[in-house]
C-alpha cells in the first residue's frame, strides 16, 4: 500500500521534466522559424531544413560520421564479443585484471587519452583523418560493447552449450548453432548502441579528425562557436533525430529479448 | 474479561468485554475504509478492553489488516472514529500516536543494528543516551536476544528478527501495540515457539495487544477476545471459546473449525433450547442462536471432538453407523462413519478409547443435546454442497 | 568432429580451443582475449605512457620536438595561478553541479520511486528521452535557453526575479547550469534504483516508531539510498570534472575548464609537455576519486553482508 505522495514532490517533478524538455524544443522551434535572428517567431518555414541539406559541409561531415560509426562499431564487435567469450572461460583474476582495463576506458577523461593517441600519431607520423577517429572510438566503444556483451554471458546458461556438445557438435558449430543465436539480441544492441555512442562523439572526433575529417556533430560544434546560422539548428534536429531513433530502436531490443544492456543503455552512456 | 451471553451472540458486539464506567483502551466508531468502489472495512464498531490480548481474524480481504492500519495510523478511514484511551486520534498522524506496530515482515531498518533498530524510536523521542541503553537493554533481555545488540538484522534468523521488532515497538511502551501477522513469515515450530514468548511479554508488559491473523489456531490460542471478520465487517466477537461453540454464522463455524453438519428446521423447544428436524436424524433437541421461530431453516453442527463413542447416559442423542474410515493421527484417531440415509458422520476420539472398532463394524455414537448447535442456514450454502468434514449433501 | 580452419583467420575464432595439445588450447583460448588486449594496449595504455614520459620531457623552443628527460618543471608549472585556477575552478564547478544535480535529482527520483509501476516507467522514459538525443544539440539547447535575451531571462524578468539584466552566457554559472543540464538523468536513475528498492514498510516503521518525514528521510531514506547517491555523484561528477564540450559551447572562447586548458596546450599552444603534465594531474585526480569511492563501498559492503 503506497502512501500517497506530498503534491509539492509531483509538482517539483512536473518542472524538472518541463526544464529538460524546453532546450530541446527551443531547438526545433527555432528550425521551423522564419527569423534569422531568431529573436522572434516570424512564421513557419522548410528552409533551414532545405539549406542544410544542400550544404557540402553537411553532407561531407555527414559521410565522415556514418563512415566513422560503420567501421568503430564493426571493430568494436569484434572486440567485444572475442573479449567476452575469452571472459567467460578466464580465471577470477585474469577477468578482474581485464575488467580494470574496460572500466578505465570509460572512466578516463576522453580529453586525456585522445589527446595521447593525437600525440602517439604526431610521434609516429600517422596522419589524422576518418582511420585516427576510429582507432579513438573504438578505445572506449568497445568498453561499452564489451560490457553489453560480458553481461549477457553471464547470465547464459552453460547447458545448453553442453548439451549440444554431447550430442556430437564441434565447439565451432556449438558456437555458430548455440551460443551465437542466444548473443545475437545483445550484438545487436551493442552495435546500435556503439553507433549512436560514435556518431554522437564530439572530442576525439575534433582531436583526431584534423582539417580534412570533420564528423557531424563537430561541424555542429564549430557552427555554434564561429558562426552562429538558423541552419545549425535543422542540423541538430537531424542530428537528434538519428541518436533518438537508433537508441530507441536498441532500448526496443533490450526490452524484448536478453542483452544485458540494461545498465549501458541507462547509465554507461557516455557525455563528455 | 466476562464472555458474551451463553446462547445469542447476534446483537452488535460492542463494548461486550469492556466494564462498564472504564475508558477502553481502544475504541473504534463506525470505521469505514474504501478504495474506491471496494470496501475494504465496510463498518466496524469495536472496543478492546485495556490489557487484554485482542485477535482480529478472518480470511486474507476480509479487512482486518486495513482495519489494524487504521488504528496504526498508516491508512486513513473514508469515515467513523479512532480513539485511544477516550482520546480521538482518528486526524492524528501515525508518527504522533500512542501506538506501535510489529509489521508483518519485520521492517527492520536493515542498515542498522539490533540496538540502534530497538533505539529508533526513543531517538526520536529524545530520550537521553544513559536511557535509552538501559531501556533497550531491558527490552532485548526481555525477548531472549541479549549479546546481539550489535548484529544487523540480515545476520538473524526470522525468529530473532520478529523479536526485534517486537522490542522496537515495546521499547516505546505504548498505549496499545498492534501486531500484523507477526509468525506469518515463520515456519510452524518457531511459531509455536513465539505464540508462547509473546503471551508471556504480554503478560509481564501488560499492554493491551490487538493481533491480525487468518490462523484461528494461533489467534484462540493467545486471545483473551476475538473477533472474525468478513466481506470488512465483523461476523462475531467473544472468546474463542464463545466463538468455537456458539457460531452465529456458518461462515464463522466454517472458519474456526471442522463441524458435522446437518440441514433442517426448527419444530420446536427443549430443554437444551430447540428441537430441530434434521435430514437423516429425525427430531432432536439442539441449542442454538437465540431468536429463531419454529418452522425456520437451520444448520446444525456437532464439533467430531463432542462425538463420541457407545454413549448411554440421558440427555445424548444416539443414532447407530457403520465406520467407514479410520485415520491415527497419533493422540487422535479421526473416524468417519454412516449414519442411516448414507450421510457421513467424522468423530474425533482419543487414540485409547478405539478399543477394537474396525472399518465395517456398526456402532452406536451420538453427542449431548447441548453439543448440538442450531444456527440459521444460510441459503446458498444449502444448496451448494459442503466441502466441510463430515458435512454431507442433504 | 573436424578441425576447423586456422583461427586467425576468422573473427570468431573457437575453432582453436579444439587443438590438440593443452599448451596450444591454452594458448588459443588466450588468442581470444588478444583483439581486446592489442588494441587497448596499442591504442589506450601506450598513449598514456607517451603522455607521462612526455609530461617529464622538456619542448625543443625552436623545433617544438619534445625531449625526453626528468623534469619536474612541468609539475610545478601546473601552480601557476592560471592553471592552477582553471583545476580548481574545473573541481568547484562539477562538485557544484554535482552537488546541485543530486538535489534536483533527489525528489523526482523519489516521486519516480513512489509512483505506480506503470508511471514509473513512463517517467523514466520521459527523463531519459532528452538524454538520448545529440549532446552537442542538447548543450546548444542549453545556450539558446540561457542566452542574453533567451527565455530563461524573459522568465525571469517576467517573475520579478531580477531587476536588470544579468549574463549567464560565458560564465561559469553557465557552465555549471549546461552541466546540470545535460548530466541531471546520469544523477536521477542510479537514485531512482536505490529509492525504488527501499521498502514502503520501513517507512511507515520509522513514522510509527514516531518519526516526523523529515527525520524519516534523514534517518531511513537516505542511509539506505546512499549507494545510490554515490553512484550518481561518480556518475556525474567524473566526466563533469574533464568537461570539454560544454564551457567550448557555454564558457564562450574563454578557457574555464581544466579540459579545455589540456586542449589548448597540444592543439593550440603546442606545449606537449607541460599540456600532458596537466593531463597527469587531472588524471590522478579521477583515478584518486574513484579509488576512494571504491574503498569506501567495498568496505561498506563488508559490514552489510
Amino acid at each position: 500500500m503506497s502512501r500517497r505522495l506530498p503534491r509539492p514532490s509531483v509538482v517539483f517533478t512536473i518542472i524538472v521534466l518541463l526544464c529538460l524538455y524546453a532546450p530541446i524544443v527551443i531547438v526545433v522551434l527555432y528550425s521551423v522559424n522564419k527569423d534569422e535572428a531568431l529573436l522572434h517567431w516570424e512564421g513557419f518555414t522548410w528552409k533551414w531544413y532545405s539549406q542544410a541539406f544542400h550544404d557540402d559541409d553537411v553532407r561531407k561531415a555527414f559521410g565522415v560520421s556514418i563512415q566513422v560509426a560503420i567501421l568503430s562499431t564493426l571493430i568494436s564487435l569484434v572486440i567485444a564479443v572475442t573479449a567476452g567469450l575469452w571472459w567467460r572461460r578466464a580465471s577470477r583474476r585474469a577477468r578482474r585484471a581485464v575488467d580494470g582495463l574496460t572500466f578505465s576506458r570509460i572512466v578516463l577523461p576522453e580529453v586525456v587519452f585522445a589527446l595521447g593517441l593525437f600525440v602517439l600519431f604526431r610521434k609516429l607520423d600517422i596522419a589524422l583523418g576518418v582511420g585516427a577517429i576510429v582507432v579513438g572510438h573504438v578505445v572506449f566503444i568497445s568498453a561499452y560493447a564489451t560490457i553489453i556483451i560480458q553481461t549477457r554471458l553471464a547470465t547464459m546458461n552453460d547447458t545448453l552449450e553442453e548439451a549440444a556438445a554431447d550430442l556430437g557438435a564441434s565447439p565451432w558449430r556449438v558456437f555458430r548453432r548455440v551460443t551465437l543465436p542466444a548473443l545475437a539480441p545483445a550484438v545487436a544492441v551493442a552495435a546500435l548502441l556503439s553507433m549512436t555512442f560514435s556518431f554522437d562523439d564530439v572530442i576525439a572526433s575534433q582531436f583526431l579528425g584534423g582539417p580534412n575529417a570533420q564528423t557531424l556533430p563537430v561541424l555542429v560544434l564549430g557552427k555554434i562557436r564561429l558562426h552562429l546560422t538558423p541552419e545549425v539548428n535543422a542540423i541538430g534536429v537531424g542530428l537528434m533525430v538519428i541518436t533518438l531513433l537508433s537508441f530507441t530502436i536498441a532500448g526496443l531490443i533490450a526490452m524484448l529479448r536478453p542483452t544485458g544492456a540494461g545498465s549501458v543503455l541507462g547509465l554507461g552512456r557516455r557525455a563528455r | 474479561m466476562s464472555a458474551g451471553p451463553t446462547q445469542a451472540v447476534s446483537e452488535p458486539a460492542t463494548g461486550a468485554a469492556v466494564d462498564a464506567g472504564r475508558t477502553p483502551a481502544v475504541a473504534l466508531i463506525g470505521l469505514r475504509r474504501a478504495y474506491g468502489p471496494v470496501l475494504a472495512v465496510d463498518r466496524v464498531d469495536l472496543e478492546i478492553a485495556d490489557g487484554e490480548f485482542f485477535s482480529m481474524i478472518g480470511p486474507s480481504g476480509c479487512g482486518k489488516t486495513t482495519t489494524l492500519r487504521m488504528i496504526a495510523g498508516l491508512v486513513d478511514p473514508s469515515e467513523g472514529r479512532i480513539e485511544v484511551r477516550g482520546r480521538d486520534i482518528t486526524r492524528v498522524r501515525a508518527y504522533k500516536r500512542p501506538v506501535n506496530t510489529v509489521f508483518q515482515q519485520y521492517a527492520l531498518f536493515p542498515h542498522m543494528t539490533v540496538f540502534e533498530n530497538v533505539a529508533f524510536g526513543l531517538r526520536e523521542r529524545r530520550v537521553g543516551r544513559a536511557e535509552i541503553a538501559t531501556r533497550v537493554a531491558e527490552m532485548l533481555e526481555l525477548v531472549g536476544l541479549t549479546g546481539r545488540e550489535r548484529a544487523k538484522p540480515a545476520q538473524l534468523s526470522g525468529g530473532q528478527q520478529q523479536r526485534v521488532a517486537l522490542a522496537r515497538s515495546l521499547v516505546l511502551r505504548p498505549e496499545v501495540l498492534l501486531l500484523d501477522e507477526p509468525l506469518g513469515a515463520l515456519d510452524l515450530k518457531m511459531r509455536k515457539q513465539l505464540q508462547m514468548q509473546l503471551k508471556r511479554v504480554q503478560h509481564e508488559v501488560g499492554i493491551t495487544f490487538v493481533y491480525v491473523t487468518h490462523d484461528q489456531e494461533e489467534a484462540f490460542s493467545m486471545s483473551d477476545r476475538v473477533a472474525i471478520m468478513q466481506h470488512g465487517l465483523i461476523q462475531q466477537l467473544g472468546t474463542p471459546q464463545d466463538v468455537y461453540q456458539r457460531p452465529v454464522n456458518e461462515f464463522v463455524a466454517d472458519f474456526v473449525g471442522a463441524s458435522n453438519r446437518r440441514y433442517g428446521e426448527v419444530t420446536g423447544t427443549s430443554a437444551a433450547g430447540y428441537e430441530v428436524d434434521l435430514a437423516g436424524i429425525g427430531r432432536v433437541p439442539a441449542a442454538g442462536v437465540a431468536g429463531m421461530r419454529p418452522g425456520q431453516r437451520v444448520c446444525a453442527l456437532v464439533r467430531p471432538e463432542s462425538v463420541e463413542l457407545a454413549p448411554s447416559a440421558s440427555g445424548w442423542t444416539t443414532v447407530s453407523a457403520c465406520v467407514v474410515d479410520l485415520s491415527y493421527l497419533g493422540p487422535q484417531v479421526t473416524c468417519v462413519l454412516e449414519t442411516p440415509g448414507d450421510e457421513q458422520v467424522t468423530m474425533s476420539l482419543r487414540s485409547g478409547m478405539i478399543g477394537a472398532l474396525a472399518v465395517g463394524d456398526t456402532c452406536e455414537i451420538g453427542w449431548p443435546h447441548t453439543a448440538l448447535w442450531a444456527l440459521p442456514a444460510d441459503p446458498q450454502a444449502e444448496d451448494a454442497p459442503a466441502a466441510d468434514a463430515g458435512a454431507a449433501p442433504e | 568432429m573436424q578441425t576447423t580452419r586456422p583461427a586467425a583467420a576468422q573473427t570468431t575464432p573457437p575453432g582453436a580451443e579444439q587443438a590438440p595439445s593443452r599448451a596450444v588450447r591454452g594458448l588459443g583460448r588466450h588468442t581470444l582475449a588478444l583483439p581486446s588486449l592489442g588494441w587497448t594496449v596499442l591504442f589506450f595504455v601506450a598513449p598514456l605512457v607517451l603522455l607521462v614520459l612526455y609530461s617529464f620531457g622538456t619542448r625543443n623552443v625552436l623545433t617544438y620536438e619534445v625531449e625526453f628527460g626528468w623534469t619536474l618543471q612541468n609539475y610545478s608549472d601546473v601552480w601557476h595561478g592560471l592553471y592552477i585556477d582553471a583545476l580548481l575552478r574545473s573541481l568547484a564547478l562539477s562538485a557544484a553541479a554535482t552537488f546541485a544535480c543530486l538535489l534536483i535529482g533527489f525528489p523526482v527520483a523519489y516521486t519516480i520511486a513512489r509512483a505506480g509501476r506503470r508511471m514509473q516507467l513512463v517517467l523514466l522514459l520521459l527523463v531519459m528521452v532528452p538524454f538520448w538525443t545529440s549532446f552537442v544539440v542538447r548543450t546548444y539547447g542549453v545556450f539558446n535557453v540561457i542566452g542574453d535575451r533567451g527565455p530563461l531571462q524573459q522568465l525571469l524578468k517576467a517573475l520579478g526575479l531580477v531587476g536588470g539584466d544579468i549574463h549567464l552566457l560565458f560564465t561559469p554559472v553557465g557552465v555549471g547550469i549546461g552541466i546540470v543540464y545535460t548530466y541531471l538523468p546520469l544523477m536521477i536513475l542510479p537514485l531512482y534504483v536505490a529509492l525504488e528498492r527501499i521498502d514502503p514498510a520501513l517507512l511507515e516503521a520509522a513514522s510509527d516508531l514516531g518519526a516526523r518525514p523529515v527525520r524519516t528521510l534523514l534517518r531511513v531514506i537516505v542511509p539506505l539510498a546512499l549507494p545510490g547517491i554515490v553512484g550518481g555523484c561518480v556518475l556525474v561528477g567524473i566526466p563533469a570534472t574533464g568537461e570539454y564540450v560544454i564551457p567550448q559551447i557555454l564558457g564562450g572562447g574563454k578557457t574555464l575548464m581544466i579540459g579545455n586548458v589540456i586542449a589548448d596546450q597540444f592543439l593550440e599552444i603546442g606545449d606537449f609537455p607541460f599540456g600532458a603534465a596537466l593531463a597527469m594531474v587531472l588524471t590522478a585526480i579521477v583515478m584518486a576519486i574513484l579509488l576512494l569511492v571504491r574503498a569506501r563501498a567495498d568496505r561498506g559492503e563488508t559490514v552489510t553482508s
